[in-house]
């Protein structure tokens, strides 16, 4: 049964990304307002699946790569979703950007053995929700931050520079959302450290690629907001700061063994 | 003089400082830290020498990379603290901006004051602020990440911490006299795995205080905190003088020889978990070859008896008799390790304050943007040091509902 609800999205956000695609092919505006439709169930399916999987394991369903990846691959969703309705004039765009991001996570979360285990005993912690929760939508953020930088150079050329000044600010949005987060789960996750194993800072290979991701967004965030860098080279900005986090993410667990190898 | 003092203060410097910082630090991710020498030849050939001249085998904790962090902490404190009286000066120098600003064009309202006032603005002297705290958001940023810095820097220098391994029911006694008890320890709770202690500790005033310690639950006593930081198992073995002796109890922690006269006796190993004890009553590892047989726990010992000699898998429960003492091992017992530590009281404040700091100057910075409003007849002039267009549409939106009306 939660295998079942699990695939469900997986397709659905596969489907949603190729009505989109194919209504920015075919110009067709009903291909539009399918995919929002469909990635609306998809998210609220996607959230039955958490909840349902949640209430099985009987904890937060985010403690290791498949349950973190699949909660990533719904903050994406959420994110987007929330942006394309919030601004449904300016932003149909949005799930474009989404449902493909949401659609290439979950389906390496689908990769990921998808046994539900016991949480060991230093991950009981009433930090876990905090640490774990701001870290899935820092990376949503970060993530949409990237394929917003995808976009804007694939249409530099040949868009208005006002739809090129509004998404340069929205992927800064999403990097000051994210770098934000990401301050929380760092944050969260010292003051756990120092509860779990008597230290705050501990150089494991996740903590230190956590402070170089942040210190990565430090440097482009100083740069919009002090030195007013904008377009293309922002644009490339985002998209190389996300391999940061993506190897934070995934590059850490499978190359570094540490105190964070079970997540 | 003052281009030093201009470079040490400026965002270039800092900027370069968090390259480095990010770059060595990678560097300290790809080569495995604290290793021996012959890991890293394992690992680097003959670069292991170089490995180990400039410390990248400990590279956090060298002059270079803490210098580094030295060196961010002058460049905050050059941009946050010296900076204060320009920070002071904000509010007033972006209402003054607004003044001299082009007004916004587009709108036009009979009172321009209500619709700002619509818009969060707030009176304030012969202008319009919306945000205010939104100035003071890098500057608290700034100031919050020296101080982390200092808390880090004291945490790292000042903290004490030892570890105990304590056997239940014995106790160990700290620098100022504290008496820790242990007088529990368990490895599940509430059928889960679990690490559980339970402690008592007679304070240098003799106060009792006792508690429970989880991996996730240290306790403060006085002016310590005690970490359920690990466990071990001990041996545990009976021994009787004589066959209707009665039994005395001996935990064995470590390898040890167990004897009357020194010559004759039992070689303790250590534990080595559960075997396999089959029909036929011999002791295998489990998984040796096809025996089945129920699980029993076994230790590793030597058996010295003048010139006979015999190491064995020993297991628990079966009584041997060597040189007129008998031995009984029982299965090995659980202890814990803890983890006793001490910070001078003001640091661990100072640290989470600048936590709290960091975070509220974060969220001004990038989410409570500052702007100040000059209204000029019918029209205003609106001036940020970030982007407002988004605010700026949305006035000139309500501009011509205000027009309509």
């Amino acid at each position: 049964m939660l295998n079942t609800l699990f695939l469900l999205p997986v397709i659905l956000y596969f489907v949603a990304s190729a009505l989109q695609i194919s209504a920015l092919v075919f110009k067709k505006d009903v291909l539009k307002k399918l995919a929002l439709i469909v990635l609306a169930a998809s998210v609220a399916i996607h959230t039955a699946y958490i909840v349902a999987r949640g209430v099985a394991a009987g904890r937060v369903p985010m403690s290791n790569q498949f349950e973190f990846a699949n909660a990533f691959a719904w903050g994406v969703a959420v994110l987007g979703l929330f942006f394309r309705l919030r601004y449904r004039d300016t932003m149909q765009w949005m799930v474009t950007l989404c449902a493909p991001i949401a659609f290439l996570i979950i389906s390496y979360a689908a990769q990921q053995p998808r046994e539900i285990s016991e949480l060991m005993p230093a991950l009981r912690s009433s930090w876990f929700v905090l640490h774990i929760g701001s870290a899935v939508f820092s990376y949503a953020g970060f993530a949409l931050a990237a394929g917003i930088g995808v976009r804007y150079l694939v249409i530099e050329k040949k868009a208005e520079e006002k739809t090129l000044k509004q998404m340069d600010r929205l992927a800064y949005k999403f990097i000051a959302f994210g770098f934000l987060m990401l301050t929380v789960v760092i944050i969260s996750g010292m003051i756990w450290a120092e509860q779990a194993w008597s230290t705050f800072w501990s150089w494991d290979p996740k903590e230190v690629w956590a402070l170089i991701t942040w210190i990565v967004y430090a440097v482009y965030l100083h740069n919009y907001l002090r030195m007013k860098w904008r377009g293309g080279r922002m644009a490339w900005f985002a998209i190389i700061a996300f391999i940061a986090v993506m190897f934070t993410f995934v590059g850490v667990n499978k190359l570094m063994s540490g105190l964070h190898s079970y997540a | 003089m003052k281009k030093v003092l201009g470079f040490l203060r400026s965002m270039r410097f800092g900027m370069l400082l968090l390259v480095l910082i990010a770059l060595l630090s990678i560097l300290g991710t790809v080569i495995p830290q604290e290793q021996t020498l012959e890991a890293y030849q394992a690992a680097y050939g003959r670069g292991a020498y170089a490995i180990m001249a400039v410390g990248l085998d400990h590279l956090y904790s060298t002059w270079y990379y803490i210098g580094l962090y030295i060196l961010l902490g002058v460049s905050l404190l050059f941009c946050s603290v010296l900076r204060f009286g320009r920070v002071k000066r904000a509010k007033g120098a972006l209402l003054q901006a607004a003044e001299r600003a082009e007004p916004l064009q587009g709108f036009r309202a009979a009172d321009p004051g209500a619709v700002l006032g619509r818009h969060r603005f707030r009176r304030c002297g012969e202008g319009y602020l919306r945000n205010g705290l939104g100035l003071y958001g890098s500057f608290i940023t700034h100031l919050a990440m020296l101080l982390m810095l200092a808390a880090c820097a004291c945490v790292f220098a000042l903290e004490v911490k030892t570890d105990y391994a304590v056997m239940v029911g014995d106790e160990v006694t700290l620098e100022d006299g504290t008496v820790l008890h242990v007088d529990d320890f368990a490895m599940e709770s509430e059928g889960k795995l679990d690490y559980v202690s339970t402690v008592t500790a007679v304070l240098p005033d003799q106060t009792v205080q006792s508690g429970t310690l989880r991996v996730n639950e240290p306790k403060r006593f006085g002016r310590y905190k005690v970490y359920q930081q690990s466990y071990a198992y001990a041996g545990q073995l009976d021994i009787r003088t004589a066959a209707d002796a009665k039994d005395e109890r001996v935990t064995l922690d470590s390898a040890a020889f167990i004897s009357l006269d020194g010559a004759r006796g039992v070689s303790y190993m250590g534990s080595y978990g559960s075997y396999i004890r089959t029909a036929d009553g011999d002791v295998l590892p489990p998984g040796f070859g096809d025996q089945q047989g129920e699980p029993v726990d076994a230790y590793m010992i030597a058996v010295l008896d003048g010139e006979n000699q015999e190491a064995r898998l020993q297991p628990v429960d079966e009584t041997f008799e060597v040189a007129g003492v008998y031995y009984t091992f029982r299965s090995p017992m659980a202890y814990p390790g803890l983890r006793v530590k001490t910070i001078p009281a003001p640091v661990m404040p100072a640290l989470y304050a600048s936590f709290a700091l960091l975070l509220a100057g974060l969220y001004l910075c990038f989410f409570h943007v500052p702007v100040a409003a000059s209204v000029r007849g019918d029209g205003v002039a609106l001036k940020s040091p970030k982007d407002i267009e988004a605010l700026e549409d949305a006035l000139r939106g309500q501009s011509e509902t205000t027009r309509t009306e």
